[in-house]
């Protein structure tokens, strides 16, 4: 191959393909898919946090003109099995509570399902769910996690008889040693609140049932079609082989959407029902109230350190508020954020208790950044109290403890094993990018004017593809390591089709997948499509999550590629007379090396695979298509190992108790990097999420289980106008054990950026007395904490 | 977030509107801009029979002057008021109100009086248009009237307008610059609803020693609350930045100040003085800035 080839696309910042249709509102969305005959459904909802359902009657509901079925929690269970549990942990058995996709006995949550309803248009439904008359009778609400594991509280699950989910337990290293050699503990109870991810879009379905053929055809709001309809056959006792789900353009899903929602499974029950196609697009208080809660954890840490700074040991017992159900993919953000305590640091000790619990709130689940964001906060922020303790500075502390280049791959005590990079050169980048010094002596400054601002901190390294968590999604059809099968085809007019089994959720597979592929085949990126989400046309993929797109899936898409190109130099000799070796192919055109004379275009190297089969010799088989599949290495829990370092500048109104960011500065390092523009993309995103999850965004109980913060009203969303410029420095260490080097890193804006906020506003404000130990950081709390700090003054 | 059938009627002219409102008289609703009316309809907090829709009526969206005063069509949107030079000449403070309501969509569709009748707690205008001594005018099917804005707002979306009655004018005394004004609206995002809203209009004689002085403030009381006692603190004596904080600290709040997740009357009682106090300084801040 002439050097002129090599990674002509790749490196490149280009504009996205798929923008022309999500800029001109021409994009796909499941609300877009009418189907002939199509009807709509509504769920009847729990009121009640916490009570049994003594009766379901639909007759007035039924009488409705517009009505046409009625589906109660009571047949629901007849006619599914509950929604599936699984752990990350292979060996973990875990009593799996019953989660009925509709309840039949007992509601555990304010707007659980309890049936849902078929109608001929969107509005009559809501109007029928309101006609379903059922009959309550309350029972006592958990809402504080602590309280939940008391041996008096009421229970919430037969099974479990403590409210206890999930229990495990993990130690690395030599924990008694570390606290032995300590000069001094830092003890603190850390706590992150409640929020979860928004996707814009959210959930919807439309499940239609054919009677002729027994098959089922699901348009979801996905990011694990595959896994779905796995999921699906599953629930329903349905066989796979009838199932097709079709993820169209996805318009966010941050985590959420790797559950299978227990509305999708009755939507589909109402469709078989039926035999007609049932659509229902939930309603933004139904995807804040109903969908996935995230992040809620307590995390009671002790951190081992010597006087100069040498951190030694970690120990933390976490308990996770994990709502009323145990989630598909439960224990991954608990044991994330176990895993996650160490940092990118040298420590000697690690021992970890994770607890989830159960209370009457929405389920608990996946998002962005996954268990990562709190064990990344925790140990930031104890990094930052303890250089507070021993007068260090903050970068200074950080620099003594980091894992330096030579020591890498490096397992840490907690079991990850980092592959590459240079944690303290990213570090030191980003300190000249916001110029450290200079900001300082600003801060201090302004300090004496009575203005604050906070310089944050943090750095962390993410675990970008996960292996078991595989096996956890689809045992026992996935094996625990992960991998990617892609099928790259070249059309009869000569442009080729990228078939991936998951959807891009925002995260540009398009662009990427094709520049890598136009690149490893030799055409143009504009003749090239990508195909994702249909489990009809795309080989089986366990879904888009875990930023594992760059480093499992587009290994795949290479490996593909280069498989394609020499089926396709195959034909391309023969039509040349030439040997396959010897043909190059460039521009969407095959010659032979150093005789540009002799060349052929590849649409009529397609022509003659597929339409002039006859005139190919016996060996070579028609068509022009190949599959394969890409295994991800196995030597730790995750594939790929970006990194970060984040410092964002926060001022804090003391008075008002109101943060603004002022400016951000994010360098990162995600391997050999396929289009800068897009991790771009990713980092602030990611990064915006983290600075709402810090300021703005919170899920609010009241103590009876009522949610208070059911719109975007009093769910805050940052807008544009919240959120700063960002500064983006790059570094590219490629992935030791991945062809091309590429790391993911999709999730780590929204882990990076939780402690770099949380660090940022600790600063603006530590100095005049007070303790940053819990999220969110609103007006109302930074206020609550410095009156605290007044009357502990007085 | 789907609402409950209803009839739809978009009239096109005023008269019009006020016999049908007059005719389902409880069941119909009037709607300007539905900025408010339809997420409240969505969320089945409320559902009319009949929405009488304003949006073809012409020529009760304009902003004019006569004789000193300022007339403000019922149906002129938060952005024609933002962006009307009039108003910013001869009552900044309300085009200011207006700039900060929401974000660019719903300015572009709400209107100051489906604001003015929504009523609620924490709208912008209120506080501004007592501060200003407003008067609203009120027509029905049967006839005119005209309404003081410290009468109007009766409690938390309750006002003195009867079901029958459409606002149609707003009016305000124009005044140049020799107010001191300020309108700001603590809130978390840029687009959201005051925690605290605030306006001030200060005036004073040629030494600066302030002769009239208006504060009141928003979000802290069902009802536009003023603050007497900063402005009789104010009154009398010079304007100066230790006087706005001496009077601000005398800001305080009643025992119906409400408690929600964002801020908790604690919350509201501790930061309105110093909203107050920062908007004084800005209303002296630009009554001093006259004579340069
Ligand atoms: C996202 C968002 C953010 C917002 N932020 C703010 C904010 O920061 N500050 C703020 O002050 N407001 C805010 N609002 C409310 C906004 O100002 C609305 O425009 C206003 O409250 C209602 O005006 P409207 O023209 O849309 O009235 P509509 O919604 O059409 O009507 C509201 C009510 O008034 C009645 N009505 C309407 N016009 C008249 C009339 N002429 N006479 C009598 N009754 C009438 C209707 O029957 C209805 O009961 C926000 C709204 C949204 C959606």
């Amino acid at each position: 191959m002439s050097d002129a080839d090599e990674g002509a696309y790749v490196g490149q910042r280009l504009a996205r393909p798929e923008d022309r249709r999500f800029i001109q509102g021409a994009a796909t969305y499941v609300d877009d898919v009418a189907l002939p005959g199509m009807v709509f459904a509504a769920f009847v909802r729990s009121p009640h946090a916490h009570a049994r359902i003594k009766s379901v009657n639909a007759e007035v509901a039924l009488d409705h003109p517009k009505a046409l079925h009625v589906l109660t929690g009571a047949e629901a269970v007849k006619a599914s099995h509950p929604m599936p549990v699984y752990s990350y942990e292979p060996a973990q058995k875990i009593e799996k509570p019953a989660y009925p996709c509709l309840a039949a006995e007992r509601v555990r949550f304010v707007n659980e399902p309890v049936a849902v309803v078929a109608a001929t248009d969107r509005y009559s439904a809501d109007d029928v769910a309101e006609l379903v008359e059922v009959e309550y009778e309350p029972l006592p609400v958990l809402m504080d996690p602590e309280v939940s594991l008391q041996e008096s509280s009421a229970k919430l699950h037969d099974n479990l008889p403590n409210n206890i989910g999930l229990h495990l337990v993990r130690q690395g290293g030599d924990i008694k040693a570390a606290f032995a050699e300590a000069d001094g503990v830092l003890r603190r109870r850390f706590r992150m609140h409640r929020h979860t991810g928004s996707p814009i879009e959210p959930r919807g379905i439309v499940a239609s049932y054919n009677v002729g053929q027994n098959a089922l055809t699901v348009y979801a709001s996905t990011q694990i079609p595959h896994i779905l309809k796995t999921h699906l056959s599953e629930i329903l006792d349905f066989p796979e082989s009838n199932i097709r789900v079709i993820a169209p353009d996805l318009g966010g899903g941050f985590g959420n959407k790797l559950q299978v929602a227990p509305e999708y499974v009755a939507v589909c029950l109402l469709s078989m029902r039926l035999g007609a196609p049932v659509k229902w697009i939930e309603t933004r208080r139904e995807s804040l109230s109903a969908f996935i809660h995230a992040r809620d954890q307590i995390l009671d840490a002790e951190i081992a350190y010597k006087k100069d700074g040498t951190l030694l040991g970690i120990s933390c017992n976490i308990l996770v508020d994990a709502g009323a159900y145990l989630d598909a993919r439960i224990s991954g953000p608990t044991l994330g954020a176990g895993l996650w305590l160490t940092g990118p640091y040298r420590l000697k000790g690690y021992f970890c208790d994770m607890k989830e619990t159960m209370t009457n709130k929405c389920p608990y689940a996946a998002y962005r950044g996954f268990g990562s964001t709190k064990g990344v906060f925790v140990i930031e922020r104890s990094v930052d109290l303890i250089a507070n303790e021993l007068g260090m500075d903050r970068a200074e502390i950080r620099r003594k403890n980091l894992i330096q280049p030579e020591e890498l791959p490096y397992k840490t005590v907690s079991g990850l094993v980092y592959d590459s990079g240079d944690y303290e050169e990213a570090l030191d980048r980003a300190l000249q990018a916001v110029d450290y010094q200079k900001l300082k002596a600003e801060q201090a400054a302004l300090r004496k004017r009575g203005k604050y601002i906070g310089i944050g901190l943090a750095m962390a390294v993410e675990g970008a593809g996960w292996n078991t968590y595989t096996a956890a999604m689809a045992r026992p059809y996935v094996p625990t390591q992960d991998y990617s099968t892609i099928t790259i085809r070249m059309n009869l007019s000569g442009r080729v089709t990228i078939y991936i089994g998951d959807t891009s959720m925002g995260t540009s597979h398009g662009v990427t997948a094709s520049q890598v592929a136009a690149d490893a085949l030799g055409v143009r990126l504009e003749d090239i499509d990508l195909v994702e989400g249909d489990t009809a046309v795309t080989p089986y993929d366990s879904g888009t999550r875990a930023a594992r797109f760059a480093g499992v899936v587009i290994p795949g898409v290479e490996k593909a590629a280069k498989s394609l190109r020499s089926k396709v130099a195959r034909v391309a000799a023969h039509i040349l007379e030439a040997a396959p070796e010897d043909i190059e192919i460039r521009s969407g055109e095959a010659f032979v090396r150093g005789l540009r004379s002799k060349t052929v275009t590849l649409q009529r190297v397609a022509q003659v695979a597929f339409a002039e089969v006859w005139s190919l010799p016996p060996d070579i088989p028609p068509g022009m298509e190949a599959t394969e599949s890409f295994r991800a290495p196995r030597d730790s829990i995750c594939v790929t190992w970006p990194y970060s370092v984040h410092m964002p500048v926060v001022e804090v109104d003391v008075e008002t108790g109101i943060t603004k960011v002022l400016k951000y500065v994010i360098v990162h390092d995600c391997g050999t990097e396929i289009n800068p523009m897009v991790v771009e993309g990713q980092a602030v995103g990611g990064s915006v999420q983290g600075i709402g999850g810090v300021l703005f965004e919170e899920l609010v109980y009241d103590e009876d289980g009522q949610l208070l913060t059911s719109t975007f009203m009093d769910y805050l969303l940052p807008t544009a106008c919240e959120v700063p410029n960002f500064d983006v420095v790059h570094m590219a260490t490629p992935a030791p054990q991945i062809p091309g080097g590429y790391k993911g890193m999709g999730e780590g804006g929204a882990v990076y950026s939780y402690a770099a906020v949380i660090s940022a506003v600790a600063d603006a404000i530590e100095h005049l007395g007070v303790e940053v130990t819990s999220t969110p950081l609103s007006p109302k709390r930074i206020r609550q904490m410095m009156r605290e700090r007044a009357v502990v003054a007085a | 977030m789907i609402p409950r059938s209803f009839g739809y009627h978009d009239p096109a002219t005023l008269d019009e509107a006020l016999t049908l409102l007059g005719e389902y008289g409880e069941d119909g609703k009037l709607m300007a801009g539905g900025q408010s009316l339809l997420p409240m309809m969505k969320f089945r907090l409320a559902s009319p029979a009949h929405i009488v829709d304003l949006c073809r009526i012409p020529g009760v969206d304009t902003i004019e002057e006569s004789n000193g005063e300022i007339r403000i069509g019922a149906l002129a949107t938060h952005r024609s008021l933002e962006d009307s030079q009039l108003l910013k000449s001869r009552c900044p403070i309300l085009a200011k109100a207006a700039s900060s309501i929401g974000d660019a969509q719903v300015r572009n569709l709400g209107t100051i009086g489906g604001a003015i009748a929504h009523a609620d707690p924490a709208a912008n205008y209120s506080p501004v248009l007592v501060a200003l001594g407003a008067r609203f005018v009120v027509r029905s099917a049967q006839g005119e009237r005209v309404v003081a804005a410290a009468d109007f707002y009766k409690d938390t979306f309750v006002t003195a307008l009867r079901p029958s009655e459409m606002v149609t004018e707003i009016r305000v005394l124009a005044f140049g610059r020799e107010v001191g004004w300020e309108h700001a609206k603590l809130s978390r995002r840029a687009s959201d609803f005051a925690l605290v809203g605030v306006a001030v209009l200060l005036r004073a004689d040629a030494a600066d020693v302030c002769t009239q002085a208006d504060v009141v403030l928003g979000a802290v009381a069902p009802v536009p609350v003023r603050m007497q006692g900063v402005e009789v603190a104010l009154v009398g004596k010079p304007l100066t930045s230790a006087a706005a904080a001496q009077a601000a600290s005398v800001t305080k709040l009643g025992d119906k100040t409400p408690s929600d997740v964002h801020a908790d009357a604690a919350y509201r009682a501790e930061v309105a003085p110093v909203c107050v106090r920062r908007a004084l300084e800005a209303a002296i801040n630009r009554m001093t800035a006259r004579n340069k």
